[in-house]
């Protein structure tokens, strides 16, 4: 009889008993068992190894712009006090972004952006959600559209 | 649901009033549920768009939430619930996340390249043998052995009763104890070979 399966009587029990889930008199019985079945002993002992190692499995981590995306499907109207302090370094690189546009609003040559801001504005849903709470970024946005009307950019 | 306190429960009934308590459970449970879902569905793109699914649908119900069992049981009961339905939709197997992923966290640090390598192999022998187990199968031994709910807890998550339960776990780990041994065996046989 294989290791892996302890005898046909005990084996499901086993599993049961590993995980707390027999009552007292069961638990008894399975004990006095294990005691004289090493099939059922070598289970126990393999099931308890295999689940050390399950659990050491790495947690697989949700990826960067995964609140960002769920903020985005809650919509406005859903947690913003969650909204505005989780996507704190996005307003800081937001603020970053409108120092550049006002830039780009002030001086001939446009300035370089980085590759950063050009993937958050492009980020849109990202961005409208940062629109509602950053005021100073609208201000920039709309005086930069003004100066487009005159100037092709 | 037991007498013992349940804090994220009380979280779920207070985020009807305060935002801060959803962002709370978010942060508690996004990486288990991605982890989760990561671990039955194919595609890690997909396990993300069934985490976010889990949390707005929870969301949208906080008014009716009732805390009739531990919110762990609820959220990875909607968590089984659409990983399964996706299963049964799709017919795929899983993609695994490949091994020098930054957002996975190396579980063991290993003192040598070569128990590392040793290490990562186990590593990889143990979830490709978990990817081949059935999904409900796979769903009952994760909930257990990764989220520790116990067998009543996990019937309601998966809609069955106690003794399916333990049939589904205790066959779930035959079936890995026994394609790790074959594995084994056929490492072994390999190198005696070569």
């Amino acid at each position: 009889m294989s290791v892996a399966t302890g005898c046909a009587e005990y084996g499901p029990e086993v599993s049961a008993y590993l995980d707390h889930g027999l009552d007292a008199e069961e638990r008894r019985r399975v004990e006095l068992h294990l005691g004289s079945c090493p099939s059922c002993a070598a289970l126990l002992s393999a099931s308890r190894e295999l689940d050390r190692a399950v659990r050491q499995l790495p947690r697989i981590e949700p990826s960067p712009g995964f609140e960002a995306k769920l903020c985005a499907r809650l919509g406005r109207s859903a947690a913003p006090g969650w909204r505005r302090r989780g996507m704190l370094a996005r307003f800081a690189a937001a603020g970053a972004v409108a120092a550049a546009l006002l830039a780009l609003l002030l001086t001939p040559t446009a300035p370089s952006m980085s590759d950063d801001d050009w993937e958050l504005i492009a980020d849109e849903e990202t961005f409208d959600l940062m629109l509602s709470d950053d005021h100073e970024l609208v201000f920039a946005l709309d005086a930069l559209e003004a100066w487009d009307e005159k100037e092709e950019i | 649901m037991s007498g013992e306190t349940d804090d994220d429960a009380q979280l779920m009934l207070a985020s009807r009033d305060d935002p801060r308590a959803f962002e709370a459970l978010f942060r508690r449970y996004s990486t288990r549920l991605v982890s989760f879902l990561a671990r039955m569905v194919p595609e890690r793109a997909k396990a993300e768009e069934l985490a976010q699914d889990v949390f707005v649908r929870i969301y949208q119900a906080r008014e009716r939430y009732q805390p009739t069992a531990r919110f762990s049981t609820y959220l990875f009961g909607i968590a089984s619930n659409l990983a399964l339905n996706e299963l049964a939709r799709a017919h795929r197997k899983r993609e695994r996340p490949l091994p020098d992923d930054a957002e996975i966290r190396v579980a063991v640090a290993a003192p040598s390249a070569e128990d590392e390598l040793a290490h990562r192999r186990t590593r990889e022998q143990l979830e490709e043998a978990l990817d081949e187990l059935p999904a409900r199968q796979r769903a009952a031994l994760l909930l257990r052995v990764d989220e520790g709910l116990g067998y009543e807890e996990i019937a309601a998550a998966l809609d069955t009763s106690v003794s399916s339960v333990k049939s589904l776990i205790h066959r779930a780990r035959c079936e890995l104890l026994e394609s790790l041994e074959s594995r084994s065996r056929q490492r072994a046989e390999r190198k005696r070979v070569s």
